[in-house]
């Protein structure tokens, strides 16, 4: 009998949470790593503006609650809160709205020109948003939706169109034909295939790309800037921006912080709860 | 099979959209590229291909053109490297899957500038964690390392920046993993198969289109790189952290330096895009290929 | 049932054209503003605009706040047309920005005219060369109504532990009285390592002390970027590197960010910060109860050709668009936000300095405001460059500069890449 067996048999009885050590061990230092980096951020909102600059980690001396209370009226929080709600909800279900369809036929359909109107939304995907400055004024002046929040929607729709039809059209391909080959056979038309067939199957995909588009459009800040002005129109990002920018223009760290927690406190909780079927949505959706 | 009809139906309004308000009037202002222009007024001077000469002269955009290709591979290696390990870690069949899933991506729901502000409170040379940290336990030459003075801070940004998208992707690549058959990896259990060779053998291959979606994603948001390098630098930002992004900005549109040259800024983004769409071109038939052999 | 619903819709939008007829008499101009909407300098906007328009029944303001990058985005919205007719911005930034591309109405005649006091010409309510310095080839087309100067704030109280009594007023002495503040145990000079513009200052001083206020701007002006090898360049250079050397300024001082070193000053760690004079504001709630601030005029270099009495300020502006179409409405509104008492409340509730001299500075800036009132020259951001050759004072003078202060390249690379890159400038442009 050789070593190598010998070792190979051994393994196996080895109980696995000693096997499992050293994962848990990396795991575990990244995990205490980023929590410690969030608690940093809700601890410094609740300290002095003297004592944020230089006691670290440490707990606050005097806890000041205050400062939740500067942040939430100075910055308006509240309404803001609604506003990108209501922005960014829209904007999703629309973008799926017109993005979904668009990319089941250039993924599915047979007709001329398709891989260069395929390839004309991917572009998009790689053009630097600060372009679109200047000429999105004067279009949205025209629509007489300039500094509204329907103008702020109709270019996030826009500007999410390309990586979202880049994602559904990949998805859309790897759908196998058999299904819609016999869905023909019975008789369904074409919409009816995309609507009984194939859209139920890419149904991950478009919560994929729903997440993705959640994520990041909730977030968005630098071209909201631009589009509105009205602090009655402000998105959470926008009024997080004004506040950061006020606070560092008068040394108030804490007050900055507080803001900051005010907006992430709710979305790690909903980030907590929907995670399961956002990443569920992932599982099939992105890997198909 | 789809009709015309149905075709143009469910083009039509995604392509309007795109095209009419993001698409073409970002196409028509690169024509600005082909001018001077300080965006004020009517006042512009045709210069035909000279704003594209003088980038090749420009010592800062070759520097912002540095930075940015080292954010998109040194960044993209680190990323991804981390990302692929503690995909392979947090499923190897601990405990707390979900949790570690949800705190791993947790960076990317904070506002950037709050984590500019806990990095720099992290790398604060006397304050700072590490140092603290470092001379606790005894490494007081280490210690005394600026890990922000002026020939490291780029490094520190990335760390920070690799710190913020590992949780995106390992998101995205956790998923692709739940994807696979578990049974796959017990036959391969039974045969002795170590966890490298798990990994390499039937992970990657079976990871392929999602490895695709996040490389592109990756590939995108790093040419574009702009908010976390400039929220990194505070009141001003530094040269050395300097994007093409930032570059753009700070030319065009930007901060409080008066500078205002909107045709200049215009070819930059030009640049970006066109490196943007090389590299997607070259990715897609890199991995096209790969693809086959499966 | 039907009837009367349409009667009322009739009704009410009769009494909506009405009130439209109405409101034809009244004026509303549209200011977009440089200040974010929490900072106590928009609360004194706010509370003045509350005061004109109760004064002036026929007269609404709507203010849009829109934080530093006002500038960028009051050009987007012109290119637009939406209706703007006031905003304010940096005073260099408005000078090379809207004022330089003729967007902005000329305030000659006003200038001359009486100013809302009615003391005098209304160009005698600023300090002195003020406003010829935010001129355009003599023209100008702004108000200046903040007004900040670059000196070397301290802490009185460390200064007077190590026993120097009288700021000094020659570098030598400068250098003298800062070894005996760090003989006491604490840091002479606080410094950013990330602000390049914080930094360049030091350069910007002892290049003007050296070889007075005109050489800079010659030195950029030079196509052939010689006049970088000009002694008085590696003179300004080596003195302030010899600050490093001498550890007046600690060695950390490369690693930090802002604002982590004048957070140093704050806590009594660091004894001195050159910087604008909206230090002891933004610290404001940071120092100790009883904190004693200090400010001294940048001290002179023996046989230089520049002045003690030579100041660097920046100031925040007024300005009115071109397009407006209640010009003298807008006129107006600026005249009192520039009269003795709205700048008073800028001065007491916002704490930075004012434009108007006859108005008093906060406590905390009042030894800056000293140094102004004995001022013999005032000099713009970085001399001038900014405001004519933005992109050459970001990308290459401050930049550079940074590299040479932070010990990245040595002296005479500094040079070298100065001459090169003042020439690639030209050839560029």
């Amino acid at each position: 009998m050789t070593d190598t067996t010998v070792a190979a048999r051994r393994q196996p009885r080895l109980p696995g949470w000693v096997r499992r050590l050293p994962a848990y061990i990396l795991v575990w230092a990244w995990t205490a790593f980023t929590l410690a980096a969030i608690l940093y951020v809700v601890m410094s909102a609740l300290k002095t503006k003297r004592e944020v600059l230089r006691s670290g980690w440490n707990l606050p001396q005097e806890w000041v609650w205050s400062n939740f209370a500067t942040a939430w009226t100075v910055g308006r929080l509240g309404e803001y809160f609604i506003n990108s709600l209501l922005v960014v909800g829209v904007s999703v279900f629309a973008i799926l709205l017109v993005s979904t369809p668009a990319a089941y036929v250039l993924a599915r359909a047979r007709f001329r020109g398709r891989e260069t109107l395929t390839n004309l939304f991917v572009i998009g995907m790689g053009i630097p948003i600060p372009m679109l400055f200047i000429p999105i004024f004067g279009i949205l002046s025209y629509l007489r939706l300039s500094d509204s929040l329907t103008g702020l929607s109709l270019v996030f729709i826009a500007i999410s169109i390309p990586v979202t039809i880049y994602l559904l059209t990949g998805f859309f391909a790897s759908l196998p034909s058999e299904l819609e080959a016999a869905a023909v056979l019975e008789g369904c038309n074409d919409f009816q295939v995309f609507w009984h067939v194939m859209l139920p199957l890419a149904m991950p995909g478009v919560l994929t790309a729903l997440i993705l588009n959640l994520i990041w459009l909730w977030n968005e800040y630098q071209l909201s800037l631009v589009i509105l002005n009205s602090p009655q129109n402000r998105t959470l990002p926008l009024g997080l921006y004004s506040l950061q920018n006020a606070m560092q223009y008068t040394g108030d760290w804490p007050g900055m912080f507080a803001g900051v927690t005010i907006v992430i406190i709710p979305t790690i909780i909903a980030y907590a709860l929907l995670s399961e079927k956002m990443i569920a949505g992932m599982t099939m959706g992105a890997v198909k | 099979m789809i009709r015309k009809r149905l075709i143009v139906l469910f083009l039509a309004p995604a392509s309007l959209l795109y095209g009419g308000l993001f698409l073409l009037p970002t196409l028509s202002t690169f024509y600005f590229s082909l001018f001077n222009w300080s965006g004020f007024g009517q006042d512009m001077t045709f210069v035909g291909l000279n704003n594209y000469v003088r980038l090749f002269n420009d010592t800062v955009f070759w520097l912002s053109l540095r930075n940015t290709l080292a954010i998109l591979f040194v960044g993209g290696f680190f990323v991804f490297g981390l990302a692929f390990l503690y995909t392979v870690l947090i499923t190897s069949g601990i405990w707390g899957k979900k949790f570690f899933r949800l705190v791993f991506f947790l960076p990317n729901v904070v506002s950037v500038v709050a984590l500019a502000g806990m990095w720099a409170y992290i790398y604060n040379p006397r304050s700072g964690l590490i140092n603290t940290t470092l001379s606790t336990i005894g490494l007081d030459s280490m210690a005394k390392t600026l890990w922000t003075s002026p020939n490291n801070i780029f490094w520190a940004m990335l760390a920070a920046l690799v710190w913020v998208f590992t949780g995106f992707f390992l998101i995205l690549l956790m998923a692709g993993v739940d994807k696979i058959p578990t049974d796959t990896y017990e036959a391969a259990d039974l045969e002795g198969a170590s966890l490298w060779q798990k990994f390499w053998f039937i992970t990657v291959p079976m990871l392929w289109d999602v490895m695709t979606i996040s490389f592109v994603i990756w590939m995108i948001n790093a040419i574009k790189m702009f908010e976390f390098p400039y929220a990194f630098g505070f009141l001003q930002v530094p040269q050395q952290l300097y994007t093409l992004g930032i570059y753009l900005y700070i030319m065009g549109f930007g901060q409080r330096d008066p500078i205002y040259q909107l045709g200049y800024a215009t070819a930059i983004g030009v640049v970006m895009l066109v490196l943007t769409f090389v590299l997607i071109v070259v990715m897609r038939r890199l991995l096209r290929r790969e693809q086959l052999e499966f | 049932m039907r009837k009367t619903v349409f009667a009322f819709g009739l009704g009410t939008a009769l009494s909506a054209l009405s009130f439209g007829a109405l409101a034809q008499d009244q004026v509303k101009l549209v200011y977009w503003s440089l200040w974010n909407e929490p900072e106590p300098g928009a609360n004194v906007v706010k509370s003045l605009i509350a005061d004109y328009e109760a004064a002036h029944p026929g007269v609404t303001i709507e203010a849009v706040w829109n934080g530093r990058q006002n500038q960028t985005t009051v050009r987007n919205a012109l290119a637009s047309g939406t209706p703007i007719d006031i905003m304010d911005a940096d005073m260099d930034g408005l000078k090379g920005g809207l004022a330089g591309a003729g967007e902005l109405l000329p305030w000659t005649d006003d200038l001359a005219g009486a100013s809302p006091d009615g003391t005098g010409p209304f160009a005698d309510l600023f300090y002195p060369t003020l406003i010829d310095m935010s001129a355009n080839d003599g023209v100008s087309y702004q108000i200046p109504y903040m007004l900040y100067a670059y000196n070397i704030l301290y802490n009185a109280k460390l200064f007077r532990d190590a026993g120097v009594t009288s700021a000094p007023e020659d570098w030598d002495d400068f250098v003298a009285a800062l070894e005996k503040v760090k003989a006491t145990g604490v840091n002479a000079i606080a410094i950013e390592s990330d602000i390049a513009f914080y930094n360049v200052k030091w350069f910007n001083y002892l290049l003007e002390r050296i070889a007075g206020p005109d050489f800079l701007l010659k030195a950029v002006e030079d196509k052939t970027g010689e006049t970088w090898r000009d002694p008085a360049v590696r003179k300004a250079l080596d003195m302030e590197l010899d600050l490093w050397t001498r550890g007046l300024v600690p060695e950390e001082s490369r690693g930090y960010q802002w604002p982590a070193a004048q957070q140093t000053v704050a806590f009594g760690e660091t004894a001195a910060e050159l910087v604008g004079s909206w230090l002891p504001v933004e610290l404001a709630d940071t120092v100790e109860e009883g904190f004693e601030w200090g400010a001294m005029r940048f001290p002179a270099v023996k046989g230089g050709l520049g002045d003690i009495n030579h100041v660097e300020v920046n100031a925040f502006s007024f300005g009115v668009l071109k397009g407006t179409k209640h010009e003298a409405e807008a006129r107006d509104f600026i005249k009192f936000v520039v009269s003795a008492p709205s700048q008073q409340r800028f001065a007491d509730e916002a704490k930075i300095g004012v434009a108007n001299k006859s108005v008093a500075w906060a406590p905390e800036v009042a030894t800056a405001r000293q140094s102004l009132d004995e001022a013999s020259l005032i000099l713009p951001e970085n001399h001038g460059i900014k405001a004519l050759y933005p992109d050459y004072s970001t990308n290459v003078y401050e930049a550079l500069h940074n590299q040479a202060f932070l010990g990245l390249i040595t002296p005479e690379d500094y040079i070298e890449q100065m001459v090169s890159r003042t020439k690639e400038f030209w050839a560029n442009r």
